[in-house]
């Protein structure tokens, strides 16, 4: 049983990864039977690498998400220390899960129809403006970024919120703040002081897939990023799925640069750390400021309910879109509001919805299930920590030596490839959440359900699990937010005829018909809600 | 006897006639109960609904079950056969029908990705207007050797709103003069996308004395003095485009959304009614007009084939034929269905058949086939690969 429970975490995780990786290698240095490439060579790097545009896409894919991860990480820290101390920091903390729910993609659509030079912000002001057109002027590609960014930071600050909330947790914080108090310290500045430095030791793994998928992630890139040059992955699905079938082989080299991108971010990363720990180090040395931290919870607070209004309007502009007759600049408002469009689509929504769900429960059940095997068969709680080899390697960069990999073993696609492809996401996830209340639980309650004669299954269904009933329920939860939102895993497995929410709203948001874009947006957001409140109402 | 000599050959061509519709009615048996994965660009609700009525249309005459896979871009399922023979997947291929065209066939009939070829042996495709529309046999500048269907007519379009651009630049020199004075009000798709290759393609098409040279290769040794004209006209453009020339829309619809939202006064299509959908749709002011440059504008034919290791080829066929079926052809030609102009020779059909296209009301912002103008022809597969490397490395980064 054991041995069947470390195979199937290695089987479902990391020789797909290793495969994926593998069959993208060996196109990017020449070999590829099928086309007649089998003499190993460079020249695929050499032409990527002259591809014009390539050093700025990679430079913007950088920029892009290096700078949103800092920024979520010190909002993040901001808020986690604020926690506790303030009412609007509870009344975040509440928000947490369902933020963490809503995926990239909704917020993405909603936040391109906000802020284009004809979105909605533009139109609210036009007329008082006397605006008649959109405003023209020449911005260049780092207004993209600059919205793409806020979206990250959007996304990922409740989920580091998250994660820094349950490190916290986990140290006994009361002998530190004790101190300091008699030391002259605030409570908001001895969090910051004494104990931000282990939260984010202890969260290493969850800044990098931060970063990670800031730098590499498709979707965000597609629907929101520039154009010319685009970033580096959508450059690297550009050469990938090129008419001229040998370009594959520039598109696996790309793929190589992207992940030596991302091990540069991580680089970058860890000496920008290293730099602003010299600060700390002078900031911890002045004693007490009451009137800085101030400040700084001050200007966390505001960068905090910003991006709650944007993340409001942003909803509110999804459902005027989807309800919006004919809608043109510069009216602040559609003229009339009409139920046509989720008439005509519900159908359509209705059966993507039904797949993503399909896909999404089924993932995230056996995703559980091979958790559980491997905690209650192993007896270890630490997890290996090649677990989360597909979330710190760009998506992009292996799913496609992976489709080559499910073709050679004779794995056609379709819903079960996807929802295998799905398992490389959700596991990690799944696995960390119920890892921890697996270490935390009592071991006397199964010593004691044993010592009265009861065999380990019965001990596993009775006691163990509806002792862990709330962890678990939240990690189904999890894990279904998780699959909901997976575009890439989707489309490659999938071979395009797996259509979920998620892909339709790429598709939509792409161009096409903006109002079933912003339908489909609000319906992807509301699977993993329904989710969640199903979580809690199981857990109580 | 003289009507014996006549009755001979004239039974020949009957049975001849008779065995192929025969041989098609074999492929029909065949096809019953066969599901068609039919992978088809799916940016747009109005051909998606279109392709439903198809695959509902076959569920009931032939029993055929036909699921829509809509892509964002036909080459991903290009690539998605060529990773099958890759992976020596020669049969239950997951593409088994793809609306295809140009360097995507190109690309799929050098590598032998293809079934066939068969087309021709298609009942329907005798009402293909292959004389008129020379574009169904030659796909941009590649016979089609029977591998391809034709399914559609595509030509290039200019959309303005009369409300608000009355008298839109009738030609390229006119359009930058245009722009010129109105900075930031025009735009088009980045290449590689469709429509912005096709508009380079036209701006290439002007810059040339003779548009014979594009339908070759082009020779190195000359193509930088042909292509200079290009260059130097889009040079000049480039500063008075939307965003400054910084930003391009990302494809078709991506533009018809900017001119949704009035960021840009033109937009274009490769689909003379394309402009009437998106006006009855509700998405475009009634007062939206199409119009062509006054030199002409580039013309092409879409199709349909079926891939290499297809298992249901023959139910793919069965399928193309019905496309090319005039009950099929006359919807697709309405712009309140789709709008896109049918390949079948109109004199050719039966009269309750023919009746069916006269039927069709052809909404104001559709240009009839007769005010298109000229056709341009498609160039050579590599002088766009020239075109849009060079575009890339000038404005593209």
């Amino acid at each position: 049983m054991k041995l069947v429970a470390r195979g199937l975490l290695l089987a479902l995780v990391l020789v797909p990864t290793l495969a994926g990786l593998v069959g993208v290698l060996a196109p990017a240095v020449g070999y590829l039977p099928v086309l007649g490439f089998t003499e190993p060579s460079l020249a695929p790097l050499t032409r990527v690498l002259a591809l014009p545009g390539l050093g700025q896409a990679a430079a913007m894919s950088l920029a892009v998400g290096l700078v949103s991860t800092t920024l979520a990480l010190l909002l993040a820290v901001a808020i986690t220390a604020g926690l506790q101390s303030r009412r609007v920091s509870r009344w975040l903390e509440r928000l947490a899960a369902p933020l963490i729910a809503v995926p990239h993609l909704s917020i993405a659509v909603g936040a391109a129809f906000l802020l284009a030079p004809s979105g909605w912000l533009v139109r609210l002001v036009a007329d008082p403006l006397d605006m008649q057109t959109p405003p023209a002027f020449a911005y260049g590609a780092g207004y993209d970024l600059l919205v793409l960014g806020a979206v990250l930071v959007l996304k990922e600050t409740p989920f580091l919120v998250a994660v820094l909330v349950a490190v916290a947790r986990s140290i006994d914080e009361r002998r530190s703040l004790a101190l300091a108090r008699s030391l002259g310290y605030g409570d908001i500045e001895a969090r910051l002081k004494l104990l931000a430095p282990a939260w984010l030791a202890r969260s290493k793994l969850a800044i990098v897939t931060v970063l990670v998928y800031g730098i590499g992630n498709l979707e965000l890139a597609l629907v929101l990023g520039p154009t010319a040059p685009p970033l580096l992955p959508v450059l690297v699905l550009d050469l990938m799925t090129h008419p001229d079938l040998a370009r594959r082989l520039d598109g696996a080299a790309a793929a190589l640069l992207l992940i030596a991108t991302t091990a540069l971010g991580y680089a970058a990363y860890r000496i920008g750390a290293a730099l602003a720990g010299l600060a700390f180090g002078a900031w911890l040395a002045t004693g007490p400021t009451p009137t800085l931290t101030r400040w700084l919870a001050r200007i966390g607070d505001l960068a905090t309910t910003l991006l709650l209004a944007f993340l409001a309007l942003t909803f509110v502009v999804l459902a005027l879109w989807s309800l919006a007759g004919p809608w043109r600049f510069p009216d602040p408002f559609p003229a009339v509001l009409h139920l046509d469009l989720w008439q005509r689509r519900v159908p359509d929504l209705l059966a993507h919805a039904g797949t993503t769900a399909l896909i999404a429960v089924t993932t995230a059940l056996i995703a559980l299930a091979v958790v559980l095997l491997w905690l209650e068969t192993t007896g270890r709680t630490t997890l290996p920590s090649w677990l989360w080899l597909p979330l710190v390697v760009p998506q992009i960069a292996f799913l496609f030596g992976l489709q080559m990999l499910m073709l050679v073993i004779g794995l056609g696609p379709g819903l079960g490839p996807v929802i295998l492809a799905h398992l490389l996401f959700v596991l990690p996830y799944t696995a960390l959440l119920v890892a921890d209340s697996w270490a935390d639980q009592d071991p006397r309650y199964a010593a004691m359900a044993r010592s009265l004669g009861h065999g380990p299954w019965t001990t596993f269904c009775k006691i163990k699990l509806p002792l862990l009933k709330a962890p678990l329920a939240l990690a189904l939860a999890v894990g279904i937010s998780v699959s909901v939102a997976l575009y890439l895993p989707t489309l490659f497995a999938g071979g395009g005829r797996v259509t979920t929410l998620a892909t339709e709203a790429v598709t939509l948001a792409q161009g096409g018909d903006r109002r079933l874009a912003a339908a489909t947006g609000i319906v992807l957001a509301l699977l993993p809600a329904v989710a969640l409140l199903a979580a809690r109402r199981l857990a109580r | 006897m003289c009507r014996a000599k006549w009755l001979a050959p004239g039974a020949l061509v009957l049975g001849l006639l008779a065995s192929e519709a025969m041989a098609f009615e074999t492929v029909r048996e065949a096809a019953r109960g066969q599901t068609v994965y039919f992978n088809a660009w799916g940016g747009s609700p109005q051909i998606n609904d279109y392709i439903a009525w198809v695959a509902d249309e076959v569920e009931d005459r032939f029993d055929i079950d036909l699921v829509h896979v809509k892509l964002t871009d036909t080459s991903e399922a290009v690539s998605r056969v060529l990773a099958e023979k890759a992976a020596g997947q020669t049969t239950a291929g997951s593409v088994d029908l793809i609306w295809i065209n140009g360097e995507n066939f190109l690309a799929m009939k050098e590598n032998d990705l293809l079934f066939g070829p068969f087309a021709f042996d298609l009942p329907n495709f005798e009402l293909v207007d292959t004389a008129g529309k020379p574009t169904t046999l030659i796909d941009f500048t590649e016979p089609t050797d029977g591998f391809e269907s034709p399914w559609g007519m595509a030509q290039f379009v200019l959309i303005h709103d009369r409300a608000t651009l009355p008298e839109p630049p009738a030609d390229l020199a006119a359009l930058a003069a245009w722009a010129a004075e109105n900075p930031g009000r025009f735009t088009f798709p980045s290449p590689p996308d469709f429509i912005g290759a096709t508009f380079l393609k036209h701006v290439l098409h002007a810059a040339v004395d003779d548009p014979a040279i594009l339908t070759t290769a082009p020779d190195p040794a000359t193509a930088d003095d042909l292509l200079a004209p290009v260059w130097a006209w889009l040079d000049d453009l480039q500063p008075d485009l939307w965003r400054g020339g910084r930003a391009f829309p990302a494809n078709g619809p991506a533009l018809h959304q900017l001119f949704e939202d009035g960021e840009v006064d033109l937009t274009m299509a490769f689909n003379p009614a394309e402009a009437s959908s998106l006006v009855l749709d509700g998405r475009f002011p009634a007062t939206t007009r199409s119009y062509t440059f006054a030199d002409g504008s580039i013309g092409n034919t879409h199709f349909v084939a079926i891939p290499f290791n297809s298992d249901a080829a023959a139910a793919a066929r069965v399928v193309a034929d019905f496309l090319l079926s005039p009950e099929a052809q006359a919807r697709k030609q309405d712009p309140q269905h789709w709008g896109d102009f049918t390949v079948l020779d109109l004199d050719k059909l039966e009269a309750e058949d023919r009746a069916l296209f006269d039927a069709i009301d052809l909404h104001p912002a559709t240009l009839p086939p007769d005010q298109l103008g000229e056709t341009l022809l498609e160039p050579h597969a590599a002088w766009m690969d020239l075109i849009e490397a060079g575009w890339r490395d000038r404005y593209g980064s």
